[in-house]
């Protein structure tokens, strides 16, 4: 009893604690959630025990507080992401351990749609046989004792499809190719094989992309006709700049088709008005303890 | 304007100027203050101004305040002890030097920005790595001079005291040199320094304000630590971590209204930060220490936001 009311434990405790928690300490230095819950534990009963005045304990029940409910949730609570093209539902959702890896498929006990995705990135997601949910960038919603929220329009770079336009002999013809499925098109079979949303020549000429976003989109096609294939570069900065020997047909990389694509944050924390009380608990103890005796 | 910086420099200034006034907290007003003049504004917060960066700055401006507050003390009362108090900022300096512009100044460079904007600055390198040289060197001495219990007047005292009185003459030097030649040549250069700036700005002013606490402690001879200002410091500083705490719970709030959970980056930052208070609070050994770390936390959690 007389170790637990030491001060330099309960120091030692919230110091290691501290360190423990903040975001900067890289990931092979994170302490397993065994240790930060036994310094937890440890920090509060030592808190309590030296409480010497209602200040003191006001502290200590605040920090107890705070403890437990940051356990209830790390125990019952769920988090994870939740990716939806417009036109998707989803009845489940990505979980995430407490290091951020993947913990499977977690279902959200209701269907859900991505409707639509507004200019300012406020997301309309209809529920099965429910309302329809405004999620706004900076004001999370909530349904079915989940929060959703953090929307952000997913930017992998992968188009849905490139829009080609072929000219040849008998006129022109556009079509929209996806990549890994090859398309016909007067006569041709043409694929995507390799695409840079935003082209570029390295020091070495060699072709990269400098972001994801498709600013200067430009793709290598795989192109064959019966016993025939050609490779042609095409950019939509300069529409039929490529034309391979052979090949009678003239492609151009007429646009980029996008889908509309946004990651939704979802939570369960059953606890979390108990933590942030907890935690104004202890503030209002401290606080009382500095009042002049 | 860069509200997201301004806004906290504003509450330091009020906490320097009005609740707490001391040199720290002035100069800390001072360097967000130059973050807010010189860095771009980002984009704006979908979620607004977040609360809990002023309930920060609150907590810092205090906790800087019961720092310096409680330095003095414990400097006025022993030589030796504000000799220390100068060795550790003079090591605070050379660290700050070391992690600016990613430890370049090792190497005789400096420099704002990166990628083709970089903007070099060969002069103020020179300066600023022999600023780093030379406080080195002062720190060293007066540790030493510290270690050995040597009396007064006893050389390796007053060489160290000399050496650190000239890194930091060359630090403020070479920190006005830097903001003036990026100022003349690459307006962009110096908003993506102007953290650096900053940086070197507090570290250059808390080793400017432990020399003079030094020197006024040689001056005076052995004086007397007064009972109301540590009572005072103490009180002081249960509040700042009263603040930190409610700081923690605000970015938690924040978080949760925003991003639809508590458990942010920003709100773990900020708790750890808040749990360093409480650590500060404890009355036992080694406080200036667990206070110096408080306040080391909550620049951290804000520099991060800013």
């Amino acid at each position: 009893m007389k170790l637990l009311a030491w001060r330099g434990l309960a120091a030692a405790c919230g110091l290691l604690l501290g360190a423990a928690l903040h975001p900067a300490l890289p990931a092979m230095l994170h302490p397993p959630p065994v240790t930060i819950a036994a310094l937890a534990l440890l920090l509060v009963t030592s808190l309590l025990a030296a409480a010497r005045d209602a200040a003191g304990r006001l502290v200590g029940t605040g920090a107890l507080v705070v403890a437990l409910a940051l356990g209830y949730d790390g125990l019952r609570g769920h988090r994870g992401l939740l990716a939806l093209e417009v036109g998707q539902g989803s009845q489940s959702f990505e979980e995430e351990g407490p290091e951020g890896r993947s913990l499977g498929l977690r279902p959200l006990g209701f269907g859900a749609f991505l409707e639509h995705v507004d200019a300012d990135g406020t997301v309309a997601l209809r529920v099965e046989n429910g309302p329809t949910i405004a999620v706004r960038p900076g004001r999370a919603a909530s349904y079915g004792g989940f929060r959703l929220g953090a929307s952000r329009r997913a930017g992998s770079g992968e188009p849905a499809a490139l829009r080609l336009a072929v000219a040849g002999p008998q006129g022109s013809s556009v079509v929209e190719v996806r990549s890994g499925t090859p398309v016909e098109a007067d006569g041709l079979q043409i694929a995507v094989e390799q695409y840079f949303p935003d082209f570029a020549l390295d020091a070495k000429q060699q072709p990269y992309s400098r972001s994801s976003e498709p600013r200067n989109p430009a793709a290598l096609l795989r192109v064959r006709r019966g016993s025939e294939s050609w490779r042609v570069f095409v950019i939509r900065a300069m529409p039929g700049i490529h034309r391979p020997a052979g090949l009678d047909r003239v492609l151009s990389l007429t646009d980029v088709v996008t889908t509309e694509a946004v990651s939704l944050r979802v939570s369960r924390e059953p606890a979390a008005a108990a933590a942030l009380a907890g935690m104004a608990l202890t503030a209002l103890g401290l606080a009382w303890g500095a009042r002049p005796a | 304007m860069n509200l997201a910086a301004a806004a906290p420099a504003a509450v330091l200034a009020l906490v320097a100027a009005a609740v707490a006034p001391r040199t720290l907290t002035g100069l800390m007003a001072a360097s967000a203050a130059v973050i807010a003049a010189l860095r771009p504004a980002p984009e704006p917060s979908p979620g607004g101004l977040e609360v809990w960066t002023l309930v920060a700055a609150l907590a810092l401006g205090l906790a800087a305040s019961a720092f310096e507050a409680a330095a003095e003390a414990t400097a006025l009362s022993s030589r030796i002890r504000a000799g220390w108090t100068a060795a550790v900022a003079g090591l605070v300096w050379v660290a700050t030097l070391i992690a600016v512009d990613g430890g370049r100044v090792l190497r005789w460079r400096y420099g704002m920005g990166a990628g083709e904007r970089r903007l070099e600055l060969p002069g103020a390198a020179l300066v600023l790595g022999l600023a780093l040289l030379v406080t080195l060197a002062g720190s060293l001495a007066t540790a030493a001079h510290g270690l050995a219990r040597a009396p007064e007047g006893y050389r390796a005292g007053r060489i160290g005291q000399s050496l650190l009185v000239l890194g930091a003459g060359l630090g403020a030097l070479g920190v006005a040199f830097a903001a003036g030649q990026a100022f003349s040549r690459s307006p962009e250069g110096l908003a993506a320094g102007a953290r650096d700036l900053a940086a070197m700005l507090l570290a250059v002013g808390v080793l400017v304000w432990a020399l003079v606490r030094l020197i006024v402690a040689t001056g005076t001879g052995t004086g007397t630590v007064s009972v109301d200002a540590v009572l005072r410091s103490d009180r002081i500083l249960r509040l700042a971590a009263a603040a930190a705490m409610l700081a923690a719970a605000t970015a938690g709030a924040e978080g949760w209204r925003a991003d639809g959970t508590y458990a942010t980056a920003t709100m773990a930052g900020s708790a750890s930060a808040a749990l360093l208070g409480l650590v500060a609070v404890q009355p036992t050994r080694l406080g200036l220490a667990r206070t110096a770390l408080f306040v080391l936390g909550l620049l951290a959690a804000l520099s991060r936001a800013a």
